[in-house]
Formats: structure tokens, C-alpha cells, sequence
């Protein structure tokens, strides 16, 4: 066992594979900062390459993306306020506020730190323990992906820091603007309105784009001309040593890391969701953890790490029903998977039976790639914060066309440009009533599975909706849901007859 | 006056006969003659990773090197293979953008109303590849052990075993072309694709299902899994030791081609010189090789003419059953 | 008691109005869905479910706005101009991309919006809008072609690209 496990760490650590490594990092960071290009898009792009490199240095390559990808989005969400891929969403929320607050080099090096350790320990659950929690994956049919998703969009709806309707009007709008297209099972077309395009409905990253980036630039677009000079967001750099934090603070966030990778890991683990619900999740749960909550949303570390390490967590999780069962755990992993196929070499339980020194590789490859990207962050930190010295009106717009470029290259149609511009419109009326953001993403990307998923599970229980209860997973999560809603309902009641009763 | 008038005809005159001459430049003889001159497109409705994703690429590298021109992979997924066909559909006839499909989208989308067109809806040009790689199994908890015994078991009882599929999909079919072949009643069940048909047959919750070999070779070897029976014609050699439905007694043979189209009014010229690059590129060996490693296919080719007949007769087949497809959840 | 009077000029208010018409607009096309008529959970289920808690929700949002007294609105400093024109250029950006072409629109855009953002105090460099809207549009689109395989609308350049 060890020469093989010294066999692929030797594959891993050849020159030629190293290199490649740390492109593949570069690259998948690049993808991962620019909002509009997203991780999978940088892994589609990148796969073609690999068909000629031998299995073992692809998937390397890929993983090294990968890695690199998943942490990248953290450098607009945090400098910008637009998140770089979905899996980063949730580091807009206190990464920016930290940034207005003239701390952005500690989020910044938080971030990229934390995803070193998100990814460090998922490899070391990926290596250890895969086996039992691949099993973890079989337990999820479609009555518990329901209840999963059901449970997450509600406690992420009610911990969204706002009133209550205003928050279930974003989730709401957000599960109606997936139930555009063709519907689950039956492929009925739905509001389609005769237009083939509509048919297939809207992407996630264009939902992202326009929340995001197109509010942003309309947001400042209020203001900007106002501006009397040139407000830098002072970057300090005196203070700043290694990554802009002491020890203290990082032994502080020790269990919010420990948490936030935890749920990373589960979440990857379960094929179909991945980093970009888990750093919404994550995020979500520590603050109902915290002793502060009321702080989150104004600009404290623990937003930031609760994100980042969770949506690196999810990266190692994600590879285990890979690797364990040849099942990818979300859509990163799915391109990983093709690249498996086209050398012949299919993931499953007998990966490590009949390819152990790939497999090793694969280990070796999951810890280089997270130490490169460590690397090419730390010396990139101090370049990265000089983007901010780039004035708005010029950043601003390349960055709108960089993400319609994105939204193009999704599948080539200028349908999902005009998407974008629709959820600019929705972005910018939300920013405006202060409807909550995160309720209508995690609405518009579990949707479509809670839906998909109720109505498989009715088919196995032949229509008895109790049947849903019969199952443990997923009877845990229907209860657990509706204790919460049922708990948030009675505080909303509570705090609506005070408001109203005391007013006068 | 009369000056005025000469000079306008002669202008006229001439006008009509320049313009005669000039010709179009990207159709016409000239055009099909040289094609391919520059990359050619094609649009898959499959995401990268995929099958037809890597049966495209393959070919699309082995054409360049028989055209000396890049053959560029374009994926557009999204509504069952609607986004692609129908931006096909759209796009001008000028053989520089074709669609790189397989049966799912152009013929199995039409029987199952998805779809108001079919593969006539487009100058198909061949058949590059054909998918025999789709495999019935069991998972061990259901105790089946072969084709008979599903027979048997659920002559025994009704709708007891369940079948995991996509509705309206291909694998929908199969099972309906399945159940009528041998008399069997199977409960359906809409699952999902690959990934999650293996992770509900292997957590119970299916008991049989159509899937690429590819995908479930490791656990037919460790037990998880029995393969049943295969859907050609003949044994594809690369599937191991699966006997064909036929082998079983159930006189059925489907399978999935993968097929290159055109947008409708494109020169015959090209649509035949893709035929004749498709046969070039088929017969090579590098190129079966390619296949074989990658998703245990077979290599073969069907040109223009031949390629209409089968899907045409794949197409009067499936339709018997368009409304039982149709109407699952009715 | 305070005063009686209905307050229909707060954020939650109108808030919540434009909630009941997303409810209201939502569960008309619902009804266009067809339906089955043996199944309660079919493809009509969810849509007609979330119109129905939309509508909810919009009447609690509006009620609540209704209700809360009557404050004044501090009016805090609007650029009204300069977002209608981003928002403008913007959408005329996306409506021509495949037209025009990107080249065209996206040297359009990043000119016109570079100018139309930049503050009163800054000395608009006319050479350096130029120049980046110049490289960028043009960069990309290589860089995309070249790199990437990933053909942006040539639109009217089409016959040169």
C-alpha cells in the first residue's frame, strides 16, 4: 500500500504536474474572481485539454482549478460586492461592510485562509472516512432531498434579517422564477409564453449577475457623481503582516470554522447540491449560533469564514461520492467525472481496488492544490487590494461586461444576457424595498429540487403524502422545519402586535 | 429628353447584368466546394462530461485532421434538448453550424410531445456513432437475478418491481418497449438521470433500471448490481458478460444514435461531404480505439440516406407508443 | 391613539401592494398551465401554491404598512439622472449585443458609461476612455475566440471577424 501511495504522491509532485497545478490554480482563481465566470465554466473550458494529458495529470489539473475556483470568488465578493461564483454569495454579506470599514485586508486574508483549512479538512474526511460517509449519500432519495430543501430555504428565509413577509416574498419569487420551463416529471411547459428559450428555463448565474453586479452598478450610479473626491478606501498596509490577522483572531473563529465545515462537507457529500448552497447554509446557521447574531450583515470575520470554509468544505465533500461511488456531488464534479470517463477510468467502489496509485494522486493533489492556492492568494493578497485604487467608473463597467461575456458563454444565447438585465431590474426594486437577497437565491436554486423531489417521492409512495414521515432523514427534516417556521411564525406575531399595540 | 433616356436604360442595362454576375458569396457552387474553409460549429445539447459531449469532441478531432479545419464544440443543455434544436433551427443554412444530437432529442422528444419537430425538420447528415452501451440491472436487494426472473416476478406480481427513469425520456421508453415486448407490468417511477438511478437502485429505493455500462461496470463486479440484459441487436463485445434481451427470448433491440444534422435548405454538396468525412473518420482506428476506452462503443456510421431510413424507422416504432409515453402521469 | 388614517405612502405599503400584484400576475398565468385532472400534485401544484402565499404575504406586507404611522421621509441625495441613464445604456447594451454585435456595443457601453459615471470633480480623460473600451472590447472578444472557442456575436462585423 505505501509504494502505491508513494506512486501518486510521485505523479503528483513531478514538475510537469506541478506546473500545470499552479496554472490550473491561477486559472481557476481568475475564473473564480471575475464575477460572471464561474468554477464549472472554467472546468468545462479546461477539460478539453486534459483529453491529452494522461489521466492522472488531468485530473490534477482540474482539481487544482477546481480548488482555486471555489476560493476566487471570495476577491470580488469581498473588494466588490459581487460574489464571483454562487459559492460565494454569502461572503458579500460581511465581506464588503468589512472592506467599507477599512478592514479589508484581514477579510480578505480570513478568506483565503479559511478556505485552506475548508479544504484541507474535507481531503482529510475524503481520505479517512469516505467510506462510511458515502453511505450517507445512498440515504438520500427524493423524500429527503425534499425535506433538505424545504428545511434549508426556510431557515435561510427566516434568518434573513428582515421582516418576515418581505423575506418570504423574496423566497417565494425566487421558487417562482424556477418553476419557469419544462416541469419535473411531466414536462409540462410553464409560463413559456411560446418562446423556445424560455423553455429552459433561467440559469443561476445569471439570477446571480443581475442581483448582483447589475445593482451594484445601479446602486452607485445614485451617488457617484456626488462624490467630492476620491474616497480610497484606506488600505491599510502598515499593520498588515502574513495575511492581515493575529493568531488570537483565528483561534476565535475556531468553531465557526469547525461548524462551517462540517455542513460544507455534508453538502457536498449530498450529489446535486454543493458550494453554492452550503456557504448560504453555513453562513445562516452560525449566525443563529452566535452570541451577536445582530452583527452579522455589518462587517465581523466570523460572516466571512462561516462562507468561505464551508464552500472549500464542500469541494473535498463533493469528491467523495465521486470518487466512492462514481456519483458526482455537484456540477464541478460532474465535468471531473467526464474527464474520468474519456481515459476509460470509471469512479466507484473499485476505484482504489484497481487504480490506488490515481486515487493517491488524486489525495496528494486535493493538498497541493489547496497549499498553491494558499500560495498564489497570499502573494496576490496585496495585488488584489490594489484593485480598489482602480476608480468605479471604469472598474464598474468592465465588470458588467466581463459577466455578460459569462452569462453568454453559458450556452451561446443572448437570452440569458437579457436574463440578467431582468434580475438587475428584480435586484435593484429588492435593494430598494430592502427585500432580502439570499431568501430569493436559495428559493430560486433549491426550488426546482424541492419540487422535482416532492413529486418523485409522491410517485415511489403512490400519492401518500404521509409517507414522507415514515422515513427517518427525511421526517427529521419536515419536523425540524416546521417547529422553526412554527417558532418564527409565533415571534413575528409577537413583534407585530407590539409594534402595533405600543405605536399608539 | 431623349439623351436622358438613353443613358438611364444603358445604366439599367448594366446594373441588371452586374448584379447577375457578382453571385452570392457564402452559398453557391464556389461556397460547398470549399467547405469547410473555416472551424465549423457544432451544438450539442448535452453538457461537457457527458457522452455525447466526448463523442463530439472525439470527432470533432479526428475531422480535423481529415479537413484541416477545427471542428469547435458549442454546448447548449437545457429543456430536454430544446435549447439546442432549436437554435439549430434558427440559424442560417450556410453549413458552418451544425447539431451534434443523438436520438433523445430529435426523435424520442417528438414521440414524447416535447417536442413539435422532428429530425425531418433538419438536412441530417449521418450518423457518426451509435450508443449500445445502455444496460438493464438490478440491485442486489431486489433479488432479481436475470431478464426471466424479472418476468417471472412480476408476472407473480403486478407492478411490484419499480423501474426508475426520466419520464419521457429514452430510458422511459425502453421500459415501455420492454413492458409490451414481454407482457410485464413494472411500476414506473420518475428517478432522475444516471447519478441518481445508481444512488436509489444501490439505497433501495429502485429495484431495476436502464443504465450506460460505463457508469455501473464496478458494481456489477463487486455484486451491488446484476446486469439483466443489454439492448442490441447483438453482443456489444465491450460490455463483458451481459447476455442481449434476445438471448432472453424478448425479441427487442433499441439502441441510441448519435446523429449530425443540419439546419434545413443547407447545399446538398456539404451535407453529403460530411457523410463521406463521417465514413473517413469511422474507419480509422485511433478513432474506434477512442471509443472503446471511453464509453465501450462501438464504432459505425450510417451516411445520409441510410441515417434517414433508420431514424425514420426508429421513429415509426417508437410512435406506437406515443401515448402510453405521454400519459405516465396522466 | 394616534392618528386613524390609512398611510399609503410607506415602503411597506407600496411594498406590499406591488407583492399583491406579483401574487395576482403570477397566479393568472398559472391558470394557463394545463392541468390533470386526476392528480392534486401535478405541474399546477407548486405554482398555484406559491401565488396563493405570495398573495398572503402581500396582504400582511400591505396591511402592515397601512397601519404604521405616518414619518416623514427624509430625502436622501438621488442622482435620478445618472441611474436612468445607466440604466438605459445598460439595457440598450443587452438588446443590441447580438445585433450590433459585442465589439460595437461593448465599446459603446464601456465609453458612454465611463463617462456618464464619472464624478464631478474628476477631468474626464476622453484619450483613456477611448483607449480601454477600445482594448477591452476587442480583447475579449479574442481572447474568448482564440482561447476559449467561445464565438461572442460578431453582429454587424460579422463579414470582417
Amino acid at each position: 500500500m505505501f509504494e502505491l501511495f508513494g506512486e501518486g504522491l510521485l505523479t503528483a509532485l513531478q514538475p510537469y504536474t506541478l506546473i500545470l497545478m499552479l496554472i490550473g490554480t491561477a486559472v481557476g482563481i481568475v475564473f473564480g474572481a471575475v464575477p460572471g465566470l464561474s468554477t464549472v465554466m472554467g472546468l468545462v473550458l479546461g477539460l478539453p485539454f486534459t483529453y491529452a494529458m494522461s489521466p492522472a495529470v488531468g485530473i490534477c489539473f482540474l482539481i487544482s482549478l477546481y480548488i482555486g475556483g471555489t476560493s476566487g470568488g471570495l476577491i470580488s465578493a469581498i473588494l466588490l460586492g459581487i460574489p464571483g461564483t454562487p459559492s460565494s454569495i454569502a461572503t458579500c454579506f460581511d465581506g464588503l461592510p468589512m472592506k467599507n470599514n477599512g478592514r479589508v485586508m484581514e477579510a480578505l486574508g480570513m478568506g483565503v485562509v479559511f478556505s485552506f483549512i475548508g479544504t484541507v479538512v474535507s481531503t482529510l474526511a475524503l481520505i479517512f472516512i469516505s467510506p462510511l460517509l458515502a453511505k450517507v449519500a445512498l440515504q438520500f432519495g427524493p423524500h429527503e432531498y425534499f425535506s433538505i430543501a424545504i428545511f434549508a430555504i426556510i431557515l435561510i428565509t427566516s434568518l434573513a434579517g428582515s421582516t418576515l413577509p418581505k423575506a418570504f416574498f423574496a423566497a417565494l419569487m425566487g421558487i417562482g422564477f424556477a418553476t419557469v420551463g419544462l416541469s419535473p416529471t411531466d414536462a409540462v411547459k410553464r409560463f413559456t409564453f411560446g418562446s423556445p428559450q424560455l423553455v429552459g428555463g433561467f440559469n443561476t448565474l445569471t439570477v446571480l449577475i443581475g442581483l448582483f453586479a447589475i445593482t451594484e452598478i445601479l446602486l452607485t450610479s445614485e451617488t457617484i457623481k456626488f462624490s467630492t473626491k476620491q474616497e480610497k478606501i484606506e488600505v491599510n498596509m502598515k499593520n498588515v503582516k502574513g495575511f492581515g490577522f493575529t493568531i488570537k483572531e483565528f483561534l476565535e473563529q475556531k468553531w465557526n470554522a469547525a461548524v462551517a465545515a462540517v455542513i460544507g462537507i455534508v453538502i457536498g457529500i449530498i450529489p446535486g447540491i454543493g458550494g453554492s448552497t452550503s456557504n448560504l447554509i453555513a453562513y445562516n446557521v452560525i449566525k443563529s449560533r452566535s452570541k451577536y447574531p445582530e452583527k452579522f450583515g455589518t462587517g465581523i470575520a466570523d460572516g466571512v469564514v462561516a462562507s468561505e470554509t464551508s464552500n472549500n468544505a464542500s469541494v473535498g465533500g463533493a469528491m467523495i461520492p465521486l470518487l466512492t461511488l462514481g456519483i458526482p456531488g455537484d456540477g464541478a464534479t460532474a465535468v471531473l467525472l467526464g474527464a474520468f470517463m474519456v481515459h476509460g477510468i470509471v469512479p466507484g467502489p473499485l476505484l482504489f481496488k484497481n487504480n490506488a496509485s490515481l486515487v493517491f494522486a488524486i489525495f496528494a493533489a486535493m493538498f497541493i492544490g489547496a497549499f498553491l492556492m494558499l500560495i498564489v492568494e497570499f502573494f496576490g493578497l496585496r495585488i488584489f487590494a490594489q484593485v480598489l485604487r482602480v476608480p468605479k467608473y471604469i472598474l464598474l463597467p468592465i465588470v458588467i461586461v466581463f459577466t455578460t461575456v459569462g452569462a453568454f458563454a453559458l450556452a451561446s444565447r443572448t437570452f440569458d444576457v437579457i436574463a440578467i438585465l431582468v434580475f438587475g431590474i428584480l435586484g435593484y426594486i429588492f435593494v430598494k424595498f430592502k427585500i432580502p437577497q439570499s431568501p430569493f437565491i436559495i428559493g430560486f436554486i433549491l426550488g426546482r429540487m424541492a419540487e422535482e423531489n416532492l413529486r418523485r417521492g409522491l410517485i415511489l409512495s403512490d400519492n401518500n403524502i404521509l409517507d414522507f414521515f415514515s422515513k427517518p432523514i427525511a421526517s427529521v427534516f419536515l419536523i425540524a422545519t416546521i417547529l422553526y417556521l412554527g417558532y418564527m411564525l409565533l415571534r413575528y406575531s409577537n413583534k407585530f402586535m407590539k409594534y402595533r399595540y405600543h405605536k399608539y | 429628353m431623349k439623351k436622358f433616356e438613353k443613358i438611364f436604360l444603358m445604366g439599367l442595362c448594366a446594373a441588371t447584368i452586374l448584379s447577375g454576375c457578382g453571385g452570392k458569396k457564402d452559398g453557391g457552387k464556389d461556397a460547398a466546394a470549399v467547405w469547410p474553409n473555416k472551424p465549423v460549429e457544432v451544438v450539442l445539447h448535452a453538457s461537457a462530461g457527458g457522452d455525447t459531449d466526448f463523442n463530439a469532441r472525439t470527432f470533432g478531432e479526428f475531422f480535423e485532421k481529415e479537413t484541416k479545419k477545427p471542428m469547435v464544440v458549442t454546448n447548449m443543455p437545457g429543456a430536454s434538448g430544446l435549447a439546442a434544436t432549436e437554435s439549430i433551427k434558427g440559424t442560417p443554412a450556410n453549413g458552418y453550424k451544425a447539431l451534434f444530437t443523438h436520438s433523445g432529442p430529435l426523435v424520442v422528444n417528438y414521440v414524447s410531445g416535447i417536442s413539435d419537430y422532428d429530425f425531418k425538420e433538419f438536412d441530417v447528415a449521418c450518423i457518426p456513432a451509435i450508443d449500445g452501451g445502455s444496460v438493464l440491472v438490478a440491485s442486489k436487494k431486489s433479488g432479481i437475478t436475470s431478464l426471466k426472473d424479472l418476468i417471472e416476478k412480476s408476472q407473480a406480481n403486478p407492478e411490484s418491481i419499480i423501474y426508475g427513469t426520466e419520464f419521457g425520456g429514452f430510458s422511459h421508453l425502453q421500459v415501455l418497449i420492454l413492458q409490451d415486448k414481454t407482457g410485464v407490468k413494472l411500476k414506473l417511477a420518475d428517478i432522475g438521470s444516471t447519478s441518481e438511478k445508481v444512488t436509489n437502485l444501490l439505497g433501495g429505493r429502485i429495484d431495476v433500471a436502464s443504465i450506460a455500462y460505463g457508469s455501473i461496470k464496478d458494481y456489477v463486479e463487486n455484486g451491488d448490481m446484476v446486469a439483466l440484459a443489454q439492448y442490441n441487436g447483438e453482443r456489444n463485445p465491450y460490455l463483458g458478460d451481459v447476455p442481449t434481451a434476445k438471448e432472453s427470448g424478448v425479441d427487442m433491440e433499441m439502441n441510441n444514435p448519435y446523429i449530425i444534422a443540419f439546419p434545413k435548405g443547407t447545399d446538398p454538396v456539404i451535407v453529403a461531404k460530411m457523410s463521406e468525412i463521417a465514413e473517413k473518420v469511422v474507419g480509422t482506428p485511433e478513432y474506434a480505439e477512442k471509443l472503446k476506452v471511453g464509453f465501450s462503443q462501438q464504432a459505425k456510421v450510417l451516411t445520409t440516406e441510410e441515417a434517414k431510413v433508420y431514424l425514420q424507422k426508429i421513429e415509426d416504432e417508437y410512435m406506437q407508443y406515443k401515448d402510453v409515453l405521454r400519459n405516465t402521469t396522466k | 391613539m394616534g392618528n386613524k388614517s390609512l398611510n399609503w405612502e410607506n415602503k411597506d405599503t407600496i411594498s406590499g401592494i406591488i407583492m399583491l400584484l406579483c401574487g395576482l400576475g403570477y397566479g393568472i398565468m398559472v391558470l394557463k398551465i394545463p392541468g390533470t385532472k386526476s392528480q392534486l400534485f401535478d405541474s399546477r401544484f407548486v405554482p398555484s401554491l406559491i401565488s396563493v402565499l405570495i398573495l398572503i404575504v402581500g396582504i400582511l406586507q400591505t396591511g402592515r404598512g397601512l397601519i404604521a404611522p405616518k414619518e416623514k421621509i427624509e430625502k436622501k441625495e438621488f442622482d435620478k439622472k445618472t441611474v436612468i441613464c445607466t440604466f438605459a445604456l445598460i439595457a440598450l447594451y443587452i438588446l443590441f449585443y447580438s445585433s450590433a454585435g459585442f465589439i460595437i456595443t461593448t465599446f459603446l457601453f464601456l465609453f458612454l458609461e465611463m463617462n456618464i459615471l464619472t464624478p464631478g470633480y474628476v477631468k474626464k480623460n476622453q484619450i483613456v476612455y477611448l483607449v480601454i473600451s477600445l482594448f477591452f472590447s476587442v480583447g475579449i472578444y479574442y481572447l474568448f475566440y482564440f482561447g476559449f472557442s467561445i464565438f461572442l456575436p460578431g453582429g454587424l462585423l460579422d463579414t470582417f471577424l
